[in-house]
């Protein structure tokens, strides 16, 4: 095993590395931004070192110098995280090159899976079912538009260096291609340096179930079952659920193979996630492979009881699994919900500020993934996802009562969070019947009107006469500070006062 | 006897509030018990009639208004003294439409796209710009029916916090 690693990121899933390698005993070694100098990662690591800027672009993209560091520090492996250099071929390369094991899959595994069409090749050839569509990466307007009235629409856009919802466009008719494909194109164009797009059958109220797999370095793969991740808004996940509420044992096998054999069939180690989308007939099509940890992996942990970021370093030291694909049992079920800085009443603008209160009563069933501390800011540089919650229960009511509780009892205060929206999901019927996929919050959710009203007596007196204790005490705040300043002034206030005596 | 009226932004719901002491409170003609603790300068403890109620309320000097959060419920309301409407009236300032018409960037960030010229009529949550920031694009949208009097900004051009984008009239 490793004696000391270095990660190459920042944030929750940073702590979230350093947690676990500490629990092995493995020396951890952080680097961070201008920005994110005393961030709570750069405490809990053994050691941290200075990138750059702020922007990602000077600072945790720079392969050379993380490199650098690791070589100095004699780290022997670096953990990419999620985003920023995890899904990168050459930064893979390049570690391997230096000397250094890459916690992830080698590089080629990367490249052939992170480009959208050879890995729709890939799933064609060891019979995974995939959506119909174009297998090269296409840039002529008439082309595409040809391809589209062949495929028939609607259709879905798609950037071929593409990921989290940008550079996508759903097209329902002939009329709108030409405007959606310039929108796309520019997207990926600046997002990824890379305008050329492709395009395929758009499924109608699509789910979006991916498998979790782990595998090792002498060909064993497993998989740790489905996490159910339909509830987006714009393409970005907000709330993770296993099991799915559609989900099973025939499926969830016939599924957990086809995304054994893909990973094989590219020579993939490590963990990894395959991503599939199941129409309202249950049938289901191959999407894409994430060739990293994901965001939503503790779902995968409680359900399982497994340490993913263990089964990573000992995969990546070269052990063997220490389980079949028997050995799994799954028990209870389990909801993530993704906390992000942003203003769910003003169209999810993104919100930025210092975090003046922050307190939590997480209590029984939950857990707590988080990057963030009373006193620290919110900027503009980076996502805004700034802390993820894990609820967990024997059944799914259990698992949704713990997390509206912990939700509920969640105080933050100096930004805006989507914690009311998040609430109002898990209360909507369609979420409830387990009876949603991913264009629900675009198409289908109606946002309940929560508000407190005057009617409600009991609320209304506590909100009123909040709002007038703090403005009582700002005024006598002022009132002090304007005594305060008239006592320095000196004199003239103390002179009227002793006269008067 | 501090007397306040208080009204929700979002509705026509309004109260009369009386503190008559620092345990005492009528509201609507009604008295309840109280006892409060700040926790910190924007979070309290308070217990009306002995219930609990764990609050964060934030003042929002841009729109004028204070922020409640109970339960992560957010009631956005406008808390106005005696003193405060006895201005009001000496101004002649009307209240009720104090929603800020300007269009201030939110956040730092490239202004994509602009969507709306001088003098151009817009109708309530027209999109009339798009900001990139946090590498994403956010829509800035009309807060009311209203005409565009000055684009303070140019497409690409990079905007700090606060910067004055737009004035409507």
């Amino acid at each position: 095993m490793f004696k000391k690693i270095l990660i190459a990121n920042r944030g929750e899933i940073a702590v979230r590395i350093i947690s676990t390698a500490k629990e092995m005993g493995i020396k951890t070694v952080a680097v961070y931004s201008d920005f994110d100098r005393y961030s709570l990662f750069t405490k809990l690591a053994d050691e941290a070192f200075h990138l750059g800027e702020s922007p990602s672009s000077k600072s945790y993209l720079l392969a050379d110098k993380i490199i650098d560091i690791a070589k100095k520090t004699g780290a022997e492996a670096i953990h990419p995280g999620y985003g920023f250099l995890s899904e990168r071929g050459f930064f893979a390369k390049m570690c391997e090159d230096n000397g250094i094991k890459f916690i992830g899959p080698g590089y080629k595994a990367i490249d052939i899976l992170g480009s959208k069409t050879d890995a729709k090749g890939l799933a064609l050839k060891n019979n995974v079912p995939v959506v119909p569509g174009t297998d090269k990466p296409l840039q002529d307007m008439n082309k595409i538009k040809s391809i589209a009235a062949d495929i028939g629409y609607p259709v879905l856009i798609k950037a071929s260096a593409g990921g989290g919802g940008k550079g996508m466009r759903v097209v329902n008719e002939e009329a709108d291609i030409e405007s959606s494909l310039r929108m796309a194109q520019s997207e990926a164009k600046s997002s990824f340096g890379d305008d050329s797009v492709f395009i395929e059958k758009y499924i109608v109220n699509p789910r979006h179930i991916e498998f979790q797999i782990l595998a090792d370095e002498h060909g064993n793969v497993i998989h740790l079952g489905e996490r159910e991740c339909s509830m987006q808004r714009r393409h970005q996940k907000i709330i993770e659920e296993t099991p799915s509420v559609i989900m099973d044992e025939n499926l969830r096998n016939e599924m957990g193979e086809c995304a054994k054999r893909i990973v094989k069939a590219a020579g993939y180690s490590n963990a990894g996630t395959v991503e599939f989308i199941v129409d309202e007939n249950k049938k289901f099509y191959f999407l894409e492979v994430n060739t990293r940890l994901q965001v939503e992996h503790p779902i995968t942990e409680i359900r399982t009881g497994l340490d993913l970021v263990r089964e990573q370093l000992k995969i990546a030291s070269g052990e063997k699994l220490s389980r079949s694909q028997e050995d799994i049992k799954f028990s209870g079920h389990t909801i993530e919900c993704r906390i992000c800085a942003e203003d769910s009443d003003d169209n999810f603008m993104p919100s930025t500020g210092k975090i003046t209160y922050l307190k939590k009563f997480l209590g029984s069933g939950m857990r707590e993934d988080t990057g963030i501390e009373q006193d620290d800011e919110i900027s503009i540089y980076y996502d805004p996802m700034v802390s993820k919650l894990i609820s967990f229960g024997a059944d799914r009511e259990i698992a949704i009562d713990k997390m509206k509780r912990a939700l509920k009892e969640y105080k933050i205060v100096g930004i805006k969070t989507n914690i009311g929206f998040l609430l109002s999901l898990l209360e909507c019927g369609e979420f409830i019947d387990g009876n949603y996929h991913t264009q629900f919050i675009e198409k289908v959710f109606q946002k309940r009107d929560n508000k407190i009203k005057s009617s409600d007596s009991d609320l209304n007196a506590a909100v009123c006469l909040a709002s007038v204790l703090l403005k009582e005490k700002k005024s006598s705040m002022n009132g002090k500070i304007k005594f305060q300043l008239n006592g320095k002034a000196g004199s003239w206030v103390k002179q009227r006062q002793e006269s008067y005596r | 006897m501090n007397k306040y009226s208080i009204s929700y932004a979002d509705s026509k719901d309004k109260n009369e509030l009386t503190l008559i002491s620092e345990s005492k409170v009528s509201i609507d003609g009604k008295e309840f018990e109280y006892d409060c603790k700040w926790l910190s300068p924007n979070v309290m403890i308070l217990r009306i009639n002995n219930k609990n109620y764990y609050i964060s309320a934030v003042d929002n000097p841009d729109e004028n208004f204070t922020e409640v959060s109970i339960d992560s419920i957010i009631s956005r309301v406008i808390c106005k003294s005696e003193l405060d409407i006895l201005k009001e009236k000496l101004s002649g300032n009307k209240s009720g439409d104090n929603v800020r018409n300007d269009i201030v960037s939110p956040m730092p960030g490239i202004i994509k796209k602009l969507n709306v010229k001088e003098g151009q009529e817009v109708k309530k949550g027209d999109v009339l710009l798009v900001l990139e920031a946090m590498k994403m694009e956010n829509e800035i949208k009309a807060k009311k029916d209203s005409v565009i009097k000055k684009v303070c900004v140019e497409e690409m051009s990079s905007v700090e916090k606060n910067e004055l984008l737009l004035m409507l009239g």
